[in-house]
């Protein structure tokens, strides 16, 4: 029994090295593999013949040895022989085969589960370069807000708030900018206002241009007036010309005009010249006072 | 023999093809995935500028108009060119009372000619 176990790890051994040339084997020429069965058989003699040196084998690997370099030759002698230790030899050959391909499958299949896990990982390293690309782009526009908030976004607040502070000082101005909303549609409402009242200026100007003339004569008249009054002055001799011209004026006055009148005549028939001057100068100034400037002036013409 | 030997070829070929496209499949869909979303922000930001810019653009035009009806605004910002503005209105609004209460006093006054004269 412990010879048949050695005999099995050796040949399991054997195997196991060979599994290789076998693959190769199946995929190559009918040559080739005669060739390749031949470097097998070469390879198992040189194996055994290192085992020939151990002298408590030495009887018994004489005859394994006979009966591996026989194997072809066994095929053909077991119809003649019939021998029971030669048919134990051959099952013993044939049970080690099968485990040795169960062994096979395993690491065949050990590779194919090694294969998507090593794929997996390529996946996983895939991923994480992607989202590295993404982070640093992010992050670098998130850094750009803060700086501009730390430093230009300060100052842009603060003109905000004036200008935002004028729109309100002029929307108060103007009537209708309370309701628009927007920058563009309060600038028209202003526009629109600055223009009406540059018209209405305008319009007014020209009305003013209209009545101005009129002006101009009221002061002509006036200036003519006092040159007449002037003039009357001096003279004596006209004296009772200038009374009769203001006699007829006072019939067109109120009552209180008529009084004075009155007066007037008592005080120029009792008294002398100087009375007289007194009594002139009052009716002149009268004169000028009233509104009837138009009609004196008439008067005094067509007396002359 | 060699139909056991045969089976792990026949897996190790119908798995590796299948792996390979599997990757490619999965790693194609993320790149798209990411172009789409970038692609995706680059259009809302630039749709945001655009109006911004037309806004920005029509208040330009509206404070050079302002610049052009107020004397002497052509050369002031924005701050200065508001408070002109703001003098500029009341002034007119200040004219425009003296001037209607001239043109009512001299109508006035006309219409009393006419009286006396009649």
């Amino acid at each position: 029994m412990d010879l048949s176990v050695l005999d099995r790890l050796k040949w399991l051994q054997q195997q196991q090295m060979v599994s290789p040339e076998f693959l190769q084997i199946l995929g190559s020429d009918g040559r080739e593999e005669l060739k390749r069965v031949e470097s097998y058989l070469g390879n198992n003699n040189d194996e055994l013949q290192s085992f020939r040196h151990f002298p408590e084998f030495g009887p018994d690997y004489d005859t394994t040895d006979g009966c591996i370099s026989r194997t072809s030759s066994f095929h053909m002698e077991p119809v003649k022989n019939n021998g029971h230790s030669r048919a134990i030899t051959l099952q013993n050959k044939r049970k080690p085969e099968g485990k040795t391909e169960k062994r096979e499958k395993k690491k065949i299949k050990a590779e194919d589960e090694t294969e998507p896990s090593m794929k997996g990982k390529s996946n996983m390293s895939n991923t994480e370069t992607s989202s590295e690309i993404q982070k640093p782009d992010y992050i670098h526009v998130r850094a750009r807000r803060g700086e501009a908030t730390d430093r230009h976004s300060l100052a842009e607040r603060a003109r905000r708030e004036k200008i935002s502070k004028k729109m309100k000082c002029l929307q108060d101005i103007v009537p209708g900018c309370n309701k628009v909303t927007g920058k563009a549609g309060m600038l028209d409402e202003i526009i629109n206002y600055v223009q009406s009242l540059q018209q209405q200026v305008e319009f007014l100007s020209m009305k003013l241009s209209v009545i101005n003339p009129e002006l101009e004569c009221h002061i002509d008249d006036l200036s003519a007036k006092q040159f007449q009054a002037y003039f009357t002055g001096p003279p004596e001799g006209d004296s009772k010309q200038s009374i009769m011209a203001d006699f007829r004026s006072f019939p067109l006055h109120q009552q209180g005009s008529l009084d004075y009148s009155v007066i007037n005549s008592d005080h120029t028939t009792s008294l002398g010249a100087k009375d007289h001057t007194s009594s002139s100068w009052e009716t002149h100034s009268q004169c000028l006072y009233n509104s009837l400037r138009t009609d004196s002036v008439s008067n005094f013409f067509s007396l002359k | 023999m060699e139909e056991t030997l045969a089976t792990p070829d026949a897996t190790r070929r119908s798995l590796s093809p299948s792996c390979s496209a599997t990757v490619k499949s999965r790693a194609a869909g993320f790149e798209r995935r990411t172009k789409r979303r970038l692609s995706e922000t680059n259009a809302s930001v630039r749709e945001d500028r655009e109006e911004a810019e037309e806004e920005e653009d029509e208040v330009k035009e509206k404070i050079e108009a302002l610049q052009r009806i107020i004397p002497g605004g052509a050369a002031l910002g924005v701050d200065a060119l508001f408070e002109e503005t703001a003098g500029y209105i009341l002034s007119l609004q200040c004219q425009i009372k003296t001037i209607k209460v001239l043109t009512s006093f001299l109508q006035r006054i006309d219409q009393e000619d006419m009286k006396f004269g009649g």
